[in-house]
Order: C-alpha cells, then sequence, then structure tokens
C-alpha cells in the first residue's frame, strides 16, 4: 500500500497543448531516416501509409491495434505485439496480431515482462536477433505457444517515457529482421508514440468534458436541493463511469468512530453497502486520518483491506481518496479495478479526488442545512416557550385570581363548586403549559426534570404514545440524590410494562417533590396480567420502597388502566429534620 | 385593644391584570393592605422604599430589567423588607431565582397549591419559606457545576468566543471576520475545539454552546 504523492497543487489534467509541435520533429526524424536507409520507395509508401492511419485514430486501444498491425506489415513480419509498461515495471497491457483467439487461450497468461520482453524493458534500445530463444535472457516459450525464432524489440516512447515496447516475430521470406526493418519499425516508433500522446490527451479532454459536466449537474442537484444520499449516489455512479472503475463505494465517518460505507456502486455493491470497518489499521482509515489518498495494489493480500473487498473479488487495485471538510474529514471515497485491466494512472486519481470533494461538498451542505434547520427549529421552540410564559399564563392566573376572588361571593352552592372547578381545571392548565415550556426549552436543562423527560419520551414516543408530564414542587433540587435511582428505575419500568402490555394511547406521569417523594404513572389501557405484579424487578422494587417506610403499589386505577404508584420520604429532608 | 395593624404589601408586576386580580384576593383577607404597585422595575425600585411596605410580591421577569435585581436593590437599601418572588417559571428555577435574589420566598403563579396570602402572613413574620435542603442544593451545583459546564473550562477564551459564534450560527468566515482572524486559523480553532468537547459536528457544538453558555450566563 502507498500513499499517492502530490508534488503540485492538484491543478489540472495535462494540457492540450503542443502536440502537434511534435509532427515536426516526427517529420525530420523520418526525413533523416529516410536518406540514411535505403528502402524501396514502396516501404516508404507503406510506412507513410502506417503512420497516417494511427496518427488519425483517437481511441487509445484502436490506436495500438493499429501501430501493431501496420508494423508487421512494414516489416513482413509473421506476429507483433505491444507491451504496455505499468508504473512497476511490468507489462500491465499486451497487444497482439497474428497470434488467435484460441491459440491465445491455450498459452494461458500473457507475458508479463520476464526474459527478452524484460531486458527491453530494463534498456530500452532497438534490439534485432536471429534466433530469439538463443539469447543468454531468453526464458523459453510457455507449453502451446508457437515457435518463434526472428525477433525484432524496439521502445515506444511518449514524451521521452518509455511508454511501451513493439515487439515483432518471425520475419516472412527470412531468417532474420534487417537492418533497414529496424530502421522502418524505429521510424514507426516515433510516429507511434505521438498518436498514443494524442490519443490520451483526447481522452482526457473527453474525460475532463465528462468530469465538469457531472460536477456541474451535481452541484445543480445539490443547490436545488436534492437528498444528501442522491447526491452521493449520483456522484458514485459518475466516478465509476469516469474514472473507468469497477466498484465505487462512498464511505462515511460515524460518530463511533467507524466508516460505514453508506453508498456502493458497481462489482458486488449490495454486499458490500451498509458494512462499516475501522479507521485504525485500514488503508481506508488512513486516507481519513492523513487526508491523502491512498493506494493499494493488492487488495486480497492486504490486511488492511477489510470487509469492502470481499473474498474472492476480482478486485485488484483500490484507491481511498479523503472527503476532506470544511472543519474535519468526512469519510473516503474508494474506487476499486478489476484483474485485467491496467492500473489507475495518474489523471485518473486526480478525477477521484475531485469526486471526493465533490461528495465532501454534498456532505458538508446536507449537514449545514440540517444545522440550520436544528437551530431554526430550537429557536421556533424558544420562541414559543417564551410567548407561552408571558402571555398565556399571566392572563390565565389573573383570570384565575379574579374567578378566586369572586368565589366567596357567590351566594349559590351550586355556582361555588363550578367556580372552584374552573380554579382547579386553569390551575392543571398553567402547569401543563410550565412543562410544555420545559420541554421546549429541554436542550437547554440538565437534571433530574430533563432526565425524566428524555426517559419517558424514550420509552414512550416509540411505542408511538401520548405522554402526559407534571411537575409538583423543586424537583432538580429538591429531590434527595439517594433517591433517584430507584425513581428512575420504578419510571422504567413503569413505562415499559405499559408500552408492552398495557395497549395504551396514552401515559400519564406525575412527579412531586415535598417531606415525600411520590412518583405515579398512569395509562388508559387494558390493565396489566396478574404475574406481571409479581415479577422480580416489581417486587423488588417495593422492597425497597418498603424498607424506606414508603410504599409501592400497582393497581387498575379508577378510569381504567394501571396506576402505579411509588412514594418515599424525601430523605435527605427526612433524616435532618430541619423541614418544616 | 385597638385592631391589628394590617400588613402593607407592594405589588410589581408587568401585567395589570394580575396585579387586579392579585389586589382583589389580598384585599379581600382583611388583614393585608396593598400601598402601591408597578408594572416596571424602574417604577419599582421608586417608589418601594419610600413606601416602606412589609413584603414586597416582585414578579421575576419584566419589560426593563427583572424582579432579581429589584429584590437585591431594595434589600440593600432597607433590608428590613421582605421580598417574595412571583413566578410563572417552574419551581426549580424560582428556588433558584429567590436564592439569588436574597428573597425571603417564592410564589409560583398558581391560583391554588401555592396559597400567595399565607406566604405573605408567614413571610411578613420573619419567616424564610426556601427550603433548607433544596437551598443548600441549588448552591451546592452552583459551586461545582455539573460535567458538562466542567468540559466548557477546558476550552480556551478564544475557543470559548468561537463557540458562541458557532452557537450564534456564524460560518467560520464570518467568525473568522468577527475575530480579525485567517479564516484558516478559525478553522484550526474549531477543530481543537471541536476535539476537546470530543464532537464530530459543528451543530453539536451549537446544541451544545445553547445550552451551556446560555446556562452560566
Amino acid at each position: 500500500m502507498s500513499e499517492i504523492e502530490r508534488d503540485d497543487d492538484g491543478a489540472a489534467l495535462p494540457q492540450l497543448a503542443a502536440a502537434h509541435l511534435r509532427l515536426e520533429d516526427l517529420l525530420g526524424e523520418l526525413q533523416e531516416r529516410a536518406v540514411v536507409i535505403s528502402a524501396s520507395a514502396d516501404r516508404l509508401r507503406i510506412l507513410l501509409e502506417t503512420v497516417l492511419a494511427v496518427g488519425m485514430g483517437l481511441d487509445l486501444p484502436s490506436v495500438l491495434r493499429a501501430i501493431v498491425r501496420g508494423a508487421c506489415r512494414l516489416v513482413d513480419a509473421k506476429y507483433g505485439a505491444l507491451g504496455v509498461i505499468g508504473p512497476d515495471g511490468h507489462l500491465i497491457e499486451f497487444v497482439t496480431i497474428g497470434v488467435d483467439d484460441e491459440t491465445r487461450a491455450r498459452i494461458g497468461h500473457e507475458p508479463e515482462g520476464h526474459g527478452i520482453l524484460g531486458l527491453l524493458i530494463r534498456e530500452p534500445r532497438a534490439l534485432r536477433l536471429a534466433n530469439l530463444q538463443e539469447h543468454p535472457d531468453s526464458f523459453g516459450f510457455p507449453p502451446n505457444h508457437p515457435p518463434m525464432s526472428s525477433f525484432l524489440g524496439v521502445p515506444v516512447k511518449v514524451r521521452d517515457v518509455v511508454f511501451g515496447n513493439l515487439y515483432l516475430c518471425e520475419k516472412e521470406g527470412a531468417d532474420a529482421f534487417s537492418e533497414v526493418d529496424e530502421e522502418l519499425i524505429g521510424a514507426l516508433a516515433v510516429a507511434a508514440g505521438i498518436a498514443i500522446e494524442n490519443a490520451r490527451l483526447y481522452d482526457d479532454g473527453q474525460r475532463r468534458e465528462q468530469l465538469l459536466t457531472a460536477i456541474a449537474e451535481i452541484n445543480l442537484g445539490l443547490l436545488s436541493g436534492t437528498p444528501v444520499v442522491a447526491a452521493l449516489d449520483e456522484i458514485a455512479t459518475r466516478a465509476l463511469a469516469i474514472a473507468g472503475a469497477d466498484s465505487v463505494g462512498i464511505l462515511l465517518a460515524e460518530p463511533d468512530g467507524v466508516l460505514r460505507v453508506s453508498i456502493s456502486r458497481g462489482d458486488n455493491a449490495d454486499e458490500i453497502r451498509g458494512t462499516t470497518l475501522p479507521v485504525a489499521g485500514t488503508a481506508a482509515g488512513d486516507a481519513f486520518t492523513t487526508g491523502r489518498s491512498q493506494r493499494v495494489d493488492d487488495p486480497s493480500s492486504d490486511p488492511r483491506v477489510r470487509v469492502e473487498v470481499l473474498e474472492g473479488s476480482s478486485t485488484k487495485e483500490v484507491i481511498y481518496a479523503p472527503l476532506t471538510g470544511q472543519d474535519t474529514c468526512l469519510g473516503v471515497i474508494r474506487v476499486g479495478r478489476n484483474k485485467g485491466r491496467s492500473m489507475f494512472d495518474e489523471r485518473e486519481i486526480r478525477i477521484i479526488e475531485a469526486f471526493a470533494r465533490q461528495a465532501a461538498l454534498a456532505v458538508e451542505l446536507a449537514r449545514s442545512r440540517d444545522d440550520r434547520d436544528l437551530l431554526g427549529r430550537l429557536e421556533d421552540r424558544e420562541r414559543i416557550a417564551r410567548n407561552l410564559h408571558d402571555t398565556v399564563i399571566q392572563r390565565l392566573f389573573a383570570v384565575g385570581m379574579m374567578l378566586q376572588s369572586i368565589t366567596p361571593n357567590a351566594t349559590r352552592d351550586a355556582d361555588r363548586d363550578r367556580l372552584v372547578r374552573a380554579v382547579d381545571e386553569i390551575d392543571e392548565t398553567i402547569r401543563e403549559i410550565r412543562t410544555s415550556i420545559f420541554a421546549l426549552e429541554l436542550h437547554q436543562h440538565s437534571g433530574l426534570r430533563a432526565e425524566v423527560h428524555e426517559l419517558v419520551h424514550d420509552v414512550v414516543d416509540r411505542a408511538g404514545l401520548d405522554a402526559r408530564i407534571t411537575f409538583e414542587g423543586t424537583i432538580d433540587a429538591g429531590i434527595a440524590p439517594e433517591v433517584v435511582p430507584d425513581l428512575l428505575a420504578v419510571l422504567r419500568e413503569a413505562l415499559s410494562n405499559t408500552v408492552r402490555h398495557a395497549q395504551a394511547t396514552m401515559v400519564d406521569v406525575r412527579l412531586a417533590s415535598g417531606d415525600d417523594v411520590e412518583l405515579r404513572v398512569s395509562d388508559d389501557g387494558i390493565g396489566l396480567p396478574d404475574d406481571l405484579r409479581r415479577r422480580s424487578g416489581l417486587a423488588n422494587l417495593a422492597q425497597r420502597a418498603e424498607a424506606l417506610g414508603g410504599e409501592f403499589r400497582v393497581e387498575p386505577s379508577p378510569s381504567g388502566g394501571t396506576k402505579v404508584s411509588w412514594r418515599v420520604p424525601n430523605r435527605s429532608a427526612y433524616q435532618d429534620g430541619s423541614h418544616a | 385593644m385597638g385592631p391589628m395593624p394590617k400588613t402593607r404589601v407592594f405589588l410589581l408586576d408587568d401585567h395589570e391584570i394580575v396585579r387586579q386580580g392579585l389586589r382583589a384576593l389580598l384585599e379581600s383577607q382583611g388583614d393585608i393592605e396593598v400601598v402601591g404597585e408597578a408594572g416596571t422595575a424602574a417604577e419599582a425600585l421608586a417608589r418601594i422604599p419610600p413606601l416602606r411596605p412589609d413584603v414586597a410580591v416582585l414578579d421575576v421577569r419584566l419589560p426593563d430589567g427583572d424582579g432579581v435585581q429589584v429584590c437585591r436593590e431594595v434589600r440593600a437599601a432597607a433590608p428590613e423588607i421582605q421580598c417574595l418572588m412571583l413566578t410563572s417559571f417552574a419551581d426549580d428555577e424560582a428556588l433558584f431565582e429567590a436564592i439569588m435574589a436574597g428573597a425571603a420566598g417564592y410564589v409560583l403563579k398558581q391560583i391554588k397549591g401555592t396559597d400567595i396570602v399565607d406566604a405573605i402572613r408567614r413571610v411578613a413574620a420573619g419567616e424564610s419559606l426556601l427550603d433548607p435542603d433544596a437551598t443548600k442544593r441549588v448552591l451546592d451545583r452552583i459551586r461545582n457545576p455539573p460535567e458538562e459546564d466542567e468540559r466548557l473550562t477546558t476550552l480556551t477564551p478564544q475557543e470559548r468566543r468561537i463557540l458562541e459564534l458557532i452557537t450564534d450560527g456564524l460560518t467560520n468566515r464570518q467568525i473568522a471576520e468577527e475575530m480579525f482572524l485567517a479564516e484558516k486559523t478559525v478553522k484550526n480553532y474549531v477543530s481543537n475545539l471541536l476535539a476537546k468537547l470530543s464532537m464530530e459536528r459543528r451543530t453539536q457544538a451549537a446544541v451544545f454552546g445553547a445550552r451551556v453558555l446560555k446556562q452560566s450566563d
């Protein structure tokens, strides 16, 4: 595995320039060689035709085939091949002419660049042999390989870097290739180098255009509110096509320090999706923590590549590029390529990195949208809470007091009773509003009340029940810390019984603090099974309550449903005796 | 023996309807006389000391300030005036405010349950209504803030300021402008801050900030 080095600011794919200038070099070279060689006009014509044919192609694979076909024709070779050298000095592609598919299949694997082929890779200059097998570097042929003896090999350079070698075997009508053959193939190799470069530049241009189009479309989608998952899926799909990959995954960092494959496209997409891998000890984790792209070129044997490459998969190479966000790294994009294909080159890695930046942008945009929504909601809540407090409660209180003050004046008993009931209703309403205010501002609170709220909503919301919570007296400061663990245990037990057995639609939780701490949990369900009341958890809590001088009862409530009531002395208040 | 002198009460609440209701309730008792009213903190501070009521009933939230401050100033000028805080918050907040104000007690805005008439009589007789255990716990909490506030103390003043700005919803660029820093510097501060709070995201920090910064204000 290796980190992918960057010596510039990651600016651009190679410029589409200077290619045409090299044509003059080519013409000069051909002229020079034409003078030196005394080739027949006929063969020069073939050379020129081949150069033209090769030069007109724009698609790299067809250019390579045209080169080999032209070379065979130029020097009357029975077999021809062009081997492309990879970054590690081995042949990564082998384009052949003269060997049919059946023969090729019988030979088995393609040459990797040992023996004579390796010699040419190590020493890139023309090599002409009458008998291939007699050379000291010869490795011999694998079984089922057609016999070859005369040999001519010439390096093909692109911008002074050896791209590969042109190999020709079995001169027809002669025992060996001639010096003239070597000159002609040398000239063709120069033209081939230029054609390859042109094809590459054309390919770069194409891909760059696809990349820009893809990014523009993705950005447009993001700005018009495409959900982040859809945006990432689109990014993965485009990366798959434009980087020429066989599989693409987008791994996002989760709060507990793992990377989860959130998006998966290409080979084994469904099996890989949703799996997680640790940051420590993985290549993905290295890209995540260092912020630099990583390459793994033998994933099946590299322990730093985990579940995301399945056993027996044909993935040969994986690139991990970080999703670098504004404050932190957000995750990693993982791009794999299968066996039998060339490795990702510099330009493809840049494309992958461009998609990684795009994915980071999509995630950040979605998160900042969520952030704004959340903060907006919190502000709304605070505003509503303020309004309830400053207006609604004040008015209810004032009305309640007016009713209270006229109650003694009511002459009829029935009227007095109604006034008293009205005041009670108002008080209950004020208490509920106060609970609502607290719930609205819950994010600002810590302490027992907040804990009760969270516990109740945690259990009840998931079950789809409504909950009503009321507090009486000082709770956070007023309840002795010693009774809190039992209090929460009773509450949890009561709530989960309601959720599991009661078939209720609403739960009423009331917690009061004074000389005693009193908790009441009632529901509107069908009641609890008898054996439940004797269950050890409940029995244990009942015993503890009694030991403290309190009580714990589970009983049918008068209005149907179940009522759990738990009461214990507010212990520290009880003990020091100063409480009136 | 002449009639018992009435308990003289002053009312401060910005809702006139509340003052009217309270006045009607208190004066119907016979032994309580409302000697003055105010709707703002400034009016209250001007009127209470010369009137010398036995008990001042002070609403906590006021348009031009808060009852806590009024209570402190009244008690500083005339310690013999007893104060009762009147609040529509829950008991826990009310208790906290009463302690901070140096009041003798608090009454929730609730018609039954908390008997304001009884509270006024007891306070006028020199009794404190604050439960000593609960008061002690509140004071302990102020002295030993909960764990979450401790995370705040790990931040440098600079990081704390940045947390405030994140809570206000500013971007790194806006924070940079606000604090005359390079955007890159802000980015570093934010990363450190998130690491110290063991958080991953700005929102978490913003929600945390909304909670602890407001609490400790």
